[in-house]
């Protein structure tokens, strides 16, 4: 099986290559043969990289340490579920992983096309080929995960401990398949600009696509910070890291598409933006995977790191250069059906989003590669921190949230003053009010606040929007409450869950502004010492050492600090924080510890806070070092992410076409002789 | 030994798979269709339905409804009548090109 694995490699990139030739040449010559040929092509690489995919699982599963790969990142010891996520935990392999879900992305892609866009489809199957014959080539040629080495060592090395982790199971393949979706539109922005049918077409063919990059992205960005957090022992969930960086300038791009793409459907405007934020989200997956890959920034995730740096830097520039061409080639097909009528209008709140949206992803491209360009142009390599991101982007997202507030309510075209004032009076006056509340209560962080009263204001209406909405309903069709909101969210996916997701950035938003109420404490206890500290709300908290302790746990050796913990004077139970050291061999006295130490956090949780423990050290006689940290509203993050999840759901859920047909207009054209009469 | 012939057995089976169209005599080009020029998807019905929506919720103005309702409601009229005449009369399934008879239904369609 393995050896099968390591061949359908080989025959995948002959496939690709294939493809690739023929679909391009059937494009041009329109010969079905050709085509056809083509899109089976497509379906062979997907069966050989299936296959590819299935001899390394069955080489790391069978323990076969022959194979380099698996001898560096696996070991006898390690738990079943880890050897499966193994795949992707080491270079070759996570790129084999995205092999296979960019072969079978595209075969679905290619098979739920087969009847429609036939003009498109050939230049489509050609681009994804040919993006599959760069990965596939990298794979054979730059990182076989089939490798050999010259001798057998007896046991691997071992995962790294900070992978062994749940989330680590699903927060790669989440931001995998997030990324990996994008390369679906970007061909069909690639085949509308070769075909030069660049109307709404491919953005009929691409909705979904998007809706599901999007989707994966957001569920994948949240896991990774919920892995920072609870893994990585930084104490937060974000740290402006080149790889969180790198996974968030696709996602908005994205979200900038999903809202101007509207404007294309509903006004004939913004072609070339679309076009290009469709190429940009593409190339930028591939800039964060070279990130990620390269080691040419220093980042938590550098245990990925490889010398195939250069493929991607080739392959970025060669997708700059041929989108660059397509796109200036043919700036006259791209031209707008409509002008900008007012400056306060939908149309206009979707491109100042857009601006925003843009800018943020700018800035954070710009600090992120900084390093990188002041050593080229100055010699020294200068990075930029959490300082630089938040300065510029604190800013930038809260006047992200006022438009999230202020874009989904103001008329398309033109908005008239009386519009502005029916929609605006009730959610801002509910603002400003709690504003003055907070501030009364002795707020002053200015950001902070800002947040809340924003937060406040876009969360008053969402719910307006829902409230007239149902009230609408009820009125013109005689429906009962609840049958009306069903209706209201299940009748126009599209806006209702759209305002499902804004809900879950304004949650997002809010808990990021009560991360600034943040407190932290350095103590060092030996078993029987207490302290007590306040925590932000101003409740006590009293923590006291059970002593430490020492023991081993399948592949690692555990010290763990156990704090009994009492709220306030009522107990809460124990808080334990750990450090493993992991080791390789299952005899006490041989074994030989792999990786440096690692930490392992404690978490008490509850809405308003979580108590966070980190244990940092041993002091010696029984002594341990431990940071207690008191985190406001962390759980909202996850909350809001997850709402963010369930909102672009409903947007992706199929709407089957008789139902759309049926909700509010009766559609049937009368008799002619009947028109006549009841146009007199 | 086995290698090179699993190699070699894997790549043909590929290939004959992929090959197939060609050898199939299929000479065929693909038809030329025209994309229309207009990015604007939504049915004019679809645009009643929202901007009547959008005025029950406040967020259009009585004279700017007044306005855009005459308007798509002509246009309504107009897509509508349009889609007509391309289906069968009696059970209103759509018409293939240059069919005599519904292939629905079966009743014979005037020329």
């Amino acid at each position: 099986m393995i050896l099968v694995g390591e061949l359908s490699l080989w025959v995948a990139l002959l496939m690709a290559v294939w493809a690739t030739t023929v679909s391009f040449a059937g494009a041009t010559t329109r010969r079905a043969d050709l085509i056809a040929s083509g899109e089976r092509g497509v379906y062979a690489v997907a069966a050989m990289t299936i296959l590819a995919a299935l001899g390394l699982w069955t080489a790391i599963f069978t323990h076969d340490f022959s194979i380099k790969y698996v001898a560096s990142f696996t070991s006898a010891n390690l738990p079943k579920v880890y050897l499966f996520t193994s795949l992707w935990a080491g270079q070759a392999g996570s790129l084999l992983f995205w092999m296979l879900v960019l072969s079978v992305f595209a075969a679905i892609a290619v098979f739920t096309n087969r009847t429609r866009h036939r003009e498109l489809m050939p230049y489509v199957t050609g681009t994804m080929a040919f993006v599959m014959v760069f990965f596939l080539a990298t794979l054979c040629l730059g990182a076989n995960p089939f490798e050999r080495l010259d001798w057998v060592p007896p046991d691997g090395r071992g995962m790294n401990p900070q992978l062994q982790n749940p989330g680590m199971a699903i927060h790669p393949p989440m931001l995998y398949l997030g990324f990996i979706a994008t390369t679906v539109p970007f061909a069909f922005a690639i085949g509308a600009l070769f075909t030069r049918r660049l109307n709404s077409e491919w953005l009929v063919a691409v909705r979904r696509w998007t809706l599901l990059a999007w989707f994966f992205l957001t569920i994948g960005i949240v896991l990774g910070m919920w892995w920072a957090y609870v893994e990585l022992g930084w104490g937060g969930y974000w740290a402006w890291d080149p790889v969180e960086n790198a996974s968030l300038l696709p996602w908005l791009t994205l979200t900038a598409f999903l809202h101007s793409v509207m404007v294309q459907e509903k006004r004939g405007m913004l072609r070339k933006w679309n076009v290009t934020l469709i190429i940009a989200s593409f190339l930028l997956t591939i800039l964060g995977t070279f990130i990620t890959r390269s080691g040419i920034i220093a980042s938590v995730h550098s245990f990925a790191q490889s010398p195939i740096g250069p493929w991607f830097v080739g392959f970025l520039i060669l997708g700059i250069t041929v989108s660059a061409y397509l796109v200036t080639t043919r700036l006259k097909d791209l031209k707008s059906e409509a002008v900008l009528e007012s400056m306060v209008s939908r149309e206009a709140a979707f491109l100042y989003n857009n601006l925003v949206l843009v800018g943020i992803a700018f800035s954070v491209l710009w600090g992120t590669l900084f390093p990188v360009i002041s050593e080229a142009v100055r010699g020294d390599r200068i990075t930029v921190g959490p300082p630089f991101f938040n300065t510029v982007n604190v800013p930038l997202g809260l006047l992200l949230l006022l438009l999230t507030g202020v874009g989904p309510l103001i008329a398309w075209r033109r908005a008239s003053v009386s519009n502005l004032r029916r929609q605006f009076t009730v959610p801002a006056a509910g603002a400003v009010i709690v504003g003055g509340l907070l501030v009364a209560a002795g707020m002053r962080n200015g950001y902070a606040l800002v947040s809340y009263v924003l937060a406040v204001f876009v969360a008053g209406t969402i719910v307006q929007e829902f409230y007239k909405g149902v009230k609408a309903r009820k009125s013109m069709y005689g429906e009962s409450l609840n049958l009306a909101l069903f209706r209201l969210i299940g009748r126009n996916r599209r806006r209702y869950g759209g305002y499902i997701v804004h809900a879950g950035i304004v949650i997002i938003f809010a808990a990021f502004a009560g991360y600034a109420f943040k407190t932290e404490h350095d103590v060092t206890m030996k078993a029987g010492d207490s302290v007590t500290l306040t925590d932000p709300w101003g409740k006590s908290w009293t923590f006291t050492s059970q002593g430490i302790s020492q023991y081993d746990v399948l592949n690692r050796e555990v010290t763990a600090m156990a704090l009994e913990t009492r709220r306030e004077g009522k107990s809460v139970g124990i808080i334990t924080s750990e450090r493993r050291q992991y080791f390789a061999g299952s005899d006490p006295m041989s074994r030989v510890p792999t990786f440096q130490p690692s930490t392992e956090v404690g978490i008490h949780g509850s809405f308003g806070q979580d108590v966070y423990l980190t244990l940092v050290g041993v002091a010696g006689e029984g002594a341990g070092e431990i940071r207690i940290a008191f985190n406001p509203l962390v759980r909202w993050v996850w909350l809001g992410g997850f709402m963010m999840a369930i909102g672009g759901l409903i947007v992706m859920w199929p709407q089957a076409e008789r139902r759309r047909r049926e909700s509010g207009y009766v559609t049937q054209l009368a008799p002619e002789h009947d028109m006549v009469g009841a146009e007199r | 030994m086995i290698p090179v012939l699993i190699g070699t057995l894997l790549a043909l089976v590929a290939l004959a798979f992929v090959l197939y169209p060609l050898f199939s005599g299929n000479m065929a080009l693909i038809p030329q269709s025209h994309s229309s020029g207009s990015d604007i998807q939504i049915s004019k019905v679809d645009a009643l339905r929202e901007i009547e929506f959008d005025h029950a919720t406040g967020k259009l103005s009585e004279s700017d409804y007044g306005k855009l309702k005459a308007s798509y409601t002509a246009q309504a009229l107009a897509e509508m009548r349009e889609a007509q005449s391309d289906a069968c009369p009696a059970c209103g399934s759509p018409r293939e090109a240059e069919a005599l008879f519904c292939s629905q239904c079966g009743i014979r369609l005037g020329a």
